[in-house]
């Protein structure tokens, strides 16, 4: 590498980082300062704001609807992951190392609900999971003589992570297929000589070798579903009331219908960290080293 | 699961049984994927028929139902009628290609320069890009349309691109390094020898060899670009700046007797080139995916 080269290779990566600093680490930074003044979107408090100490933050503390907001998104968290995972590995298992027929189109259906825009699968959403006798969902039930139920307005919960399974689950297929392949055919083979039972090989075999991987997607996903804002708020815009009002969708309904900027950024604060630390988490087991 | 019927002991197993539990394992197999499948695709249904087809009296479009005939004037209306199609589809476009771009070309110099440097705090540097990358946009919303607002870039399709844009460079950065690092050196030093600057070298030497990595890493930023719906919804108020997921979504949120058929001819023409890149570059973006999760591998 000449001299002249080195000089100039700064000059490269300069642009890249400035934007970055600007429109992604300085609203991280600015979020700090916000959220100790009483800053409105509109309004007198939108040009004189004056700081008001930790008022925000013992405001955030003893609101229900915050809390109500953090236990919905670790619910959320919770059902899709757990929803997601049984339905990855089921796929995962049954797809690895197997050759049938139609092999190439179902990998090819399960991801793409992963390509399709979120609004537009919040669209969809909204004739399946539709009220009356109607909804599809409620005529594929109506053939086993199931009462149809409006799920968007009676189980909100439910139908948010239906659609979140409905998005995510090829990706944790994908996921944990990539890791049962990656398994040595013979170390599979030995269980099997040794009699150990399907049931066996997946406990003591296959799934701590793809923990790995398994652990990868859980990260992923939980700080996934504490981001998550267009699937949900296409669908259900946070309600009936506040019973879909995710973390994500909270920030953004203190901020821009509320006009509460230093409140809503005392909550973005709690989320920053939030998804800092599974962050972190993340990075360190992706063995990402720091010198 | 299946496995386990499969996987009878050697001793016990007979001929008969055996190919028995096979077909039945084959079975249990396709009972499994085929529900997997129509799990996925059910829900595709109903904006293909409500597009393509005139419903019957006294039936709402919201639902399924038995198509009277077919038709394309539920895209007439979207295109040439009260839809705009054609007006949100040209601002979609717009802020998604000068995204693109400008993603392309911030991260491919700073790629570039990436892969060939060494500096002491390099590391740290890429583990940070990580980590920013990783923190949701919903969590910093409100101080970057404050930093928008400052730069007077709200409301205008150039806030929108270049949020979009630098909203994907951490990720785009690692990709293009990547990239470049596997480009050998030796022909960069080769084209120095001839006399080539160092601008020549990369847009003529390294480029070339690195564009099946730039396509890859282009259909990934336009089908996230093409996505977009948070960063617009804030920074948009003006209905004629209105991408088309924005245009959706105020009809899916305005109209109680809404005219789905239309609503769906637009989401049609909108997932128009998600269905091509699923169709042609599904594998680009299967492994854009996957690099994204196990990047720094």
């Amino acid at each position: 590498m000449t001299r002249a080269q080195n000089r100039f290779l700064p000059l490269l990566l300069f642009p890249s980082l400035l934007a970055i600093f600007i429109f992604m680490v300085l609203p991280a930074l600015w979020t700090i300062y916000v959220s100790f003044t009483d800053m409105a979107l509109a309004g007198p408090k939108a040009l004189n704001m004056t700081f008001i100490g930790l008022k925000n933050y013992v405001r955030l503390f003893s609101s229900e609807d915050f809390y109500h907001s953090v236990v919905l998104t670790l619910e959320y968290s919770i059902f899709t992951n757990i929803g997601q995972f049984v339905i990855g590995i089921a796929a995962a298992l049954l797809i690895s190392r197997r050759v049938f027929v139609g092999k190439n189109f179902l990998m090819a259906v399960i991801v793409l609900p992963m390509v399709i825009p979120g609004i537009t699968q919040a669209l969809i959403w909204s004739s399946m999971l539709g009220s009356q006798e109607f909804g599809t969902l409620n005529r594929l039930l109506g053939l086993i003589n199931v009462a149809p139920v409006l799920w968007t307005q009676a189980f909100p919960m439910f139908s948010i992570v239906l659609v979140n399974l409905w998005n995510n689950s090829g990706f944790a297929m994908i996921l944990f297929l990539a890791g049962l392949e990656s398994i040595p055919q013979e170390l599979l083979e030995a269980a099997q000589m040794d009699g150990a039972s399907g049931w066996q090989q997946l406990l003591f075999i296959k799934l701590p070798l793809i923990r790995y991987m398994v652990l990868l997607w859980l990260l992923l996903n939980t700080i996934g579903c504490l981001g998550m804002f267009d699937l949900v708020y296409g669908l259900t815009r946070g309600g009936p009331g506040n019973a879909t009002e995710l973390l994500g969708i909270y920030v953004y309904n203190r901020g821009f219908r509320f006009y509460e900027l230093g409140f809503g950024s005392a909550a973005s604060l709690i989320l920053i960290f939030m998804s800092l630390a599974l962050s972190f988490l993340y990075l360190r087991l992706m063995r990402v080293e720091l010198d | 699961m299946a496995d386990s019927l499969l996987a009878s002991h050697p001793a016990r197993r007979h001929a008969g049984d055996d190919a028995l539990q096979r077909r039945l394992t084959l079975v249990l197999i396709y009972l499994v994927l085929i529900l997997f499948s129509l799990f996925i695709l059910i829900p595709f249904l109903w904006p293909f028929l409500s597009a393509f087809t005139t419903k019957p009296e006294n039936v709402s479009s919201l639902y399924l139902y038995w198509p009277k005939s077919f038709t394309l004037e539920h895209f007439n209306e979207a295109v040439n009628g009260r839809g705009q199609a054609l007006t949100l589809l040209r601002n979609s476009l717009l802020s998604t290609v000068s995204a693109v771009l400008l993603a392309l070309l911030f991260a491919s110099l700073g790629g570039y320069a990436l892969s060939r440097s060494d500096f002491p705090l390099k590391r740290l540097l890429m583990f940070s890009l990580l980590l920013i990358q990783i923190i949701p946009a919903t969590a910093t919303v409100l101080p970057l349309y404050l930093i928008m607002r400052q730069f007077h870039m709200t409301d205008s399709m150039a806030g929108v691109s270049v949020g979009v844009a630098v909203g994907q460079l951490p990720f785009m950065l690692w990709v293009m390094k990547g990239f470049v690092d596997t480009v050998p050196l030796e022909l960069e030093e080769a084209a120095w020898l001839d006399g080539a600057t160092s601008l020549e070298t990369i847009t003529q030497v390294v480029m070339p060899l690195a564009l099946p990595g730039i396509g890859a890493a282009s259909i990934l930023a336009f089908n996230s670009a093409w996505s977009a719906f948070f960063l617009p919804l804030i920074l948009l108020s003006d209905s004629e700046k209105f991408t088309m997921p924005l245009g959706l979504f105020r009809s899916l949120v305005a109209y109680t007797n809404m005219d789905y058929g239309m609503l769906n001819a637009m989401a049609l023409l909108y997932m128009l080139p998600s269905f091509l890149i699923f169709l042609f570059a599904r594998q680009y973006l299967i492994r854009g995916t996957m690099a994204g999760a196990m990047a720094g591998q």
